[in-house]
């Protein structure tokens, strides 16, 4: 092969191949480049450029839709591209539609609270689209210097939006916090990648589970004691662990969640709940599953309820103590970050501390799909549930989240406050506001008929499957789910309680809600009551989604 | 002619559609409001009348079963139908509704959002008595909460946001218990939420799946916990006296008309048909607690000084019943026959008429105390006295109420507690004398009030000028609860017409259960005591943890969990 063959079919697969799958991303790119020329050339005082950033992320949300179709079908292949860079499958693409969409209702929510006004406008939203792109890299990584690429890409406009409100103390101390603690987290993950990749050879994460493999206890080398490769990969699994875990806020790596979120406009701490979270959790998955076993041919997969399914379970398999740490993290965020709610009188940080909790929940079923695949080598779907539990939380706290911040941002635009005591008798003064509040924090609490109830029930799926068929251990993470979830209650509660029960501020005149404020408001409320009423088709999307990744992680 | 289906799912959901159009009445025209609520209520009972009128009481199974796919991925369904446990506590339900509403005109603050509230709950009420899928069941359950929360938390007394979120996060907890026994059921039975199947399951009839001993052993104690917080069984039961007391007097009529039902409801129709092995096993234990509740809320009544309380708590004592008519399977733990079958079918009889008669004389009670309330604004007992003076109509209510609630016999209450204490004689005779001992507490308790309230000398507390007769509405309701006390109490086939035969099929299905298990743990016990003559079969001693300890001499819980266990743990048929 010369080099010009080499050229050759480098260019030809990037532009056959790599970059329509990337349309999306160009697309957010160039309205970013837009933005900026939109600035140079003078012509942002004719167009707002809210809408430039609106319309560009339209346009990749709609791309992203069109590749969801092509990459969940049935037998839809997993596609490597940009030389294996990148994975497109079934999950990545269902990712980045979710973030995509959140990130076109976001837009839609600042262009009417009014975050940033004419001149911040497109500083603003180059941040927030250039983070997304971040995000869309982290979890279509496939390699390992991509993931690092990709939070890094992700968290560096993340510090600067939560550093937004320039001229507010608490919003530099909240983007200095952010900023350290993002720092050392994206070095320990670094170091981690970085021992993986010279463990392994090569920097690709499909070699990862080859060579747990080969470290598994069956295999005849592990005999016996902790031989150094061994130490050597419990620690990079811990560290790029550690790096995973800060971007999904588990304790103990939570600490700049709520000095970030309360320090940041509320928006921006939508903008850190969702989406941030949701990419990691998804790339969470992603390299809990390129952990497992080796993928098998269709052929040889053996139904772990089957008589003669090969059951691996032990202490000493580095993908089931992996599995076992995740799910005491997500144990301990559950119930630390329900706890830590109790007493908070800022709004913000109330929803801080809530979405610590809700990483937990969201992080169990993640670390249930470690468990069940390290028990059943031969059954990647055994694991179905659980991703499908996964992907279900993630695109439930999509509208929860979003709606309860931006509830929180209309009310600071008319009361300038976010305090919980200035909540009082807020139902009243604006019944929609108080509705739409109530209902998204009914989901997160999970009472049916609200969306966030078949997000805990599918979890609570997940944990008991990986409870009974891999690993006792998730009984008591299953207890330790219920009783956070009693407890939540409590705090979701309280904020109703103010909202409803007590007496209206003595200025008892009525919010003054736009109509369109009133349609958004409407929109997301509604949609987290109605989607708990009808979850059939979305259950069922999940369900194919899960299922359609399990198929390609085969090939 | 509507088919009879639909006239069933209409008069289940048509509460909550009826409630859409509240929003657009204005809030000023308070009475058209309240008239349309009570429209709504009264045609929800005049369409379970109209399903009543076509149900077939012979036919054990759900009848008028309206079943769609709900969510597929999950075979869950919208499966909804009577039989003859859910037909009276429908009923009950559409009735309660219809005279608390009455009793909501003196609801003054936000009178819309109550309404909207109070309907929304009937049809959570009545959708957990219609639902035959586990899930639906739980759905309905939980959709109940927050109307209720809402409704003792606004429009409640002084401590009412308290009282509100411990009702919340009690029943709550409860509910996660339920959550929990709904996964094992649904994983254990491979895939399915339809109760009558994983009855089927439960009780060993089904060739392919079962559940172990120690499964329905966990999952009963798991509901029975759940269901127990509602009921309320006596350790969990501190929520209530404070719901009870805090909540506005129509909601009081309810929570201790129906909501109170709902638990025993769901051990009836989950928990008991489920998991029968778990019931042998649990028995002694519950049916102590019944006692103990019996006694302890006859104890905790005769002491207090607010006239509200004092009904709660004796709602705590007279639900001590249903859990004991509930308990008293004896088993001969030698063959693993029922001991006397036709009693403990007169206990569940006895359970399901004393949930309606607690349904009727409760609310008649907490109706009375409304009355009271209304118009002098305290409870205090010691302020009370010669009522009978000035409201001698309602004194006259108020009389036979009392009674009924005391369990005079030719009323509604006697009935649910003397069958109770006689199938409680087949189980165990102590039980049976000391529950027998709680009547003559209730009857302390509730003769000592009526004397000092109604009797005796004048009222002497704030407010004396108000103590008016009744109008026409609390007339209405005071009647209608007094004519169905007496109605139930001298024509008991009202209520054991509809029962009777459901639960006579229940317990043949149990007992049949019970043998079944019993056979199976025959057939595999002569090859463990046989060790010595076939040594290869022994070898393969039971790994799992061994047999609990017995609770009682009637127990064959253990005998069965032996046999089990050498059958393997899913108990494949020999």
């Amino acid at each position: 092969m010369t080099f010009g063959d080499l050229l050759g079919s480098m260019l030809s697969e990037t532009l056959r191949l790599s970059l329509p799958l990337y349309l999306p991303e160009l697309l957010l790119c160039a309205s970013v480049v837009l933005l900026l020329l939109a600035r140079v050339a003078g012509i942002d005082g004719r167009v707002r450029p809210h809408w430039i950033a609106l319309v560009g992320i339209a346009l990749a949300c709609a791309a992203a839709w069109i590749q969801f179709g092509h990459s969940s079908g049935p037998d839809a292949p997993a596609t490597p591209y940009f030389g294996g860079m990148l994975v497109m499958n079934s999950l990545v693409a269902f990712g980045r539609l979710l973030l995509l969409l959140f990130l076109a209702l976001w837009a839609v929510l600042t262009m009417f609270s009014g975050l940033p006004d004419h001149d911040d406008a497109p500083d603003f939203y180059i941040l927030a689209i250039s983070g997304t792109i971040g995000m869309l890299t982290m979890i279509g990584a496939d390699h390992l210097l991509m993931i690092y690429f990709g939070i890094e890409m992700a968290s560096v406009p993340s510090y600067m939006l939560a550093g937004f409100l320039k001229g507010r103390r608490q919003g530099s101390e909240a983007a200095l916090k952010f900023v350290v603690y993002g720092a050392g987290a994206a070095g320990v993950l670094l170091y981690g990648a970085s021992l993986l990749a010279g463990l392994q050879g090569t920097p690709s994460l499909r070699a990862l589970s080859e060579m747990l493999t080969q470290l598994a206890p069956s295999a005849p080398a592990a005999s016996g004691g902790l031989t150094p490769t061994r130490e050597l990969i419990y620690l990079a699994l811990v560290m790029v662990g550690a790096g995973l875990a800060f971007k999904l806020s588990l304790v103990p790596f939570h600490f700049w969640a709520p000095d970030a979120f309360e320090g940041s406009a509320s928006e921006v701490g939508a903008y850190l709940a969702v989406a941030s979270k949701s990419a990691a959790a998804v790339l969470l998955l992603r390299f809990v599953e390129e952990l497992a076993p080796a993928a098998t041919s269709p052929a040889e997969v053996v139904p772990a309820l089957a008589e003669n399914a090969h059951r691996v379970a032990a202490w000493s398999d580095p993908r089931m103590v992996f599995a076992l740490g995740l799910g005491v993290a997500a144990s301990i965020s559950m119930l630390y970050g329900t706890l830590a709610a109790y007493g908070q009188q800022n709004l913000k940080r109330l929803l801080a501390y809530s979405s610590i909790a809700h990483a937990g929940f969201l992080a169990l079923p993640i670390s249930a799909v470690g468990a069940l695949q390290a028990s059943f080598p031969n059954d990647p779907f055994v694991a179905g549930r659980a991703v499908e539990a996964v992907l279900v939380y993630i695109a439930a706290l999509l509208p929860m989240n979003l709606g309860a911040f931006a509830a929180v941002a209309l009310v600071r635009n008319a009361l300038f406050s976010e305090d919980l005591s200035d909540y009082r008798g807020l139902a009243r003064r604006s019944p929609l506001l108080g509705a739409t509040l109530g209902f998204c924090l009914f989901g997160l609490i999970g009472l049916p008929p609200f969306l966030g109830f078949f997000a805990k029930w599918q979890m609570f799926v997940a944990a008991y499957d990986a409870a009974r068929l891999a690993h006792p251990l998730f009984y008591g993470f299953i207890g330790v789910a219920l009783l956070a979830t009693v407890l939540s209650l409590y705090y979701y509660m309280n904020v109703l309680r103010v909202m409803v029960f007590e007496e209206p501020l003595p200025a008892t005149e009525r919010f003054a809600l736009s109509g369109w404020q009133r349609l958004y408001l409407l929109l997301v409320g509604g949609s987290v009551l109605a989607v708990g009423l009808l979850p059939g088709s979305f259950l069922r999307l999940a369900h194919d989604v899960a299922w359609t990744f399990l198929r390609q992680t085969l090939e | 002619m509507i088919d009879s289906e639909s006239l069933l799912l209409v008069s289940i959901l048509l509460p909550a559609v009826w409630a859409i159009p509240l929003v657009w009445i204005p809030s000023s025209y308070r009475t058209a409001q309240l008239s349309y609520a009570l429209l709504g209520t009264l045609a929800t009972l005049g369409l379970q009348l109209a399903v009543a009128t076509r149900f077939e009481t012979s036919v054990t199974v759900p009848q008028f079963v309206v079943d769609v796919p709900w969510i597929e991925t999950w075979n869950i369904h919208f499966a909804i139908g009577v039989d003859g446990l859910s037909l009276p506590l429908m009923l009950l339900t559409g009735l309660v509704f219809v005279l608390s509403l009455l009793s909501s005109w003196s609801i003054r603050e936000n009178l819309r959002g109550y309404l909207i509230l109070y309907l929304l709950l009937e049809t959570g009420v009545l959708g957990v008595f219609g639902a035959l899928d586990l899930f639906l069941f739980y759905v309905f359950w939980e959709v109940m909460l927050l109307p209720m929360y809402f409704l003792i938390g606004l429009w409640g007394g002084p401590r009412r946001e308290y009282a509100a979120i411990k009702f919340f996060l009690y029943t709550f907890a409860g509910g996660g218990l339920l959550l929990i026994a709904m996964l094992m059921f649904y994983f254990a039975s491979e895939g399915s939420f339809d109760l009558l199947e994983l009855a089927r399951i439960g009780q060993g009839h089904d060739p392919g799946r079962s559940f172990s001993p120690q499964f329905q052993i966990i999952a009963f104690v798991l509901l029975l916990i759940g269901f127990g917080v509602k009921l309320p069984i006596v350790p969990l039961h501190t929520w209530l006296p404070e719901a009870h007391v805090e909540a506005p007097t129509p909601v009081s009529m309810i929570l201790a008309g129906v909501l109170l039902k709902l638990a025993g409801y769901g051990l009836l129709r989950v928990a008991i048909p489920l998991c029968p092995i778990g019931l042998q096993w649990v028995a002694w234990p519950m049916a102590a607690l019944g006692v103990l509740a019996i006694f302890y809320g006859a104890l905790a009544a005769l002491a207090q000084t607010d006239l509200k309380r004092l009904v709660a708590y004796s709602s705590i004592s007279h639900m001590g019943y249903v859990l004991l008519g509930l308990a008293v399977w004896r088993i001969n733990a030698a063959t693993g026959e029922t001991v006397g079958r036709d009693y403990w079918e007169m206990g569940l009889n006895a359970a399901m008429f004393q949930m309606v008669a607690h349904g009727i004389s409760a609310t008649g009670m907490f109706f009375l105390v409304g009355v009271l309330y209304d118009r002098v604004h305290h409870r205090q007992i010691d302020q009370f006295g010669n009522i009978a003076g000035v409201m001698p109509e309602f004194t006259g209510i108020s009389i036979g109420l009392f009674f009924a609630s005391l369990g005079l016999p030719g009323l509604c209450g006697f009935i649910g507690e003397v069958f109770a204490v006689i199938a409680t004689w087949n189980y165990s005779p102590l039980m049976a004398v000391i529950s027998a001992g709680g009547v003559i507490l209730t009857a302390g308790y509730l003769l000592w009030t009526l004397q000092r309230v109604y009797l005796g000398r004048a009222y002497i507390g704030p407010n004396a000028e108000y103590l008016v007769p009744m109008g026409w509405r609390e007339t209405v309701v005071g009647y209608t609860l007094l004519a169905l006390a007496i109605g139930l109490g001298i024509y008991p086939p009202l209520v054991l017409g509809l029962t009777g035969p459901t639960l006579h099929q229940l317990v043949h299905n149990l007992d049949q259960s019970s043998q079944l298990q019993h056979a199976r743990a025959t057939l595999e016990t002569p090859v463990t005591v046989a060790a010595p003559v076939a040594p290869p079969a022994a070898a393969a001693t039971p790994v799992a943890a061994p047999a609990p300890a017995p609770a009682n001499e009637a127990d064959p819980a253990p005998a069965i969990e032996a046999g089990e266990q050498a059958a393997g743990p899913r108990g494949e048929t020999p």
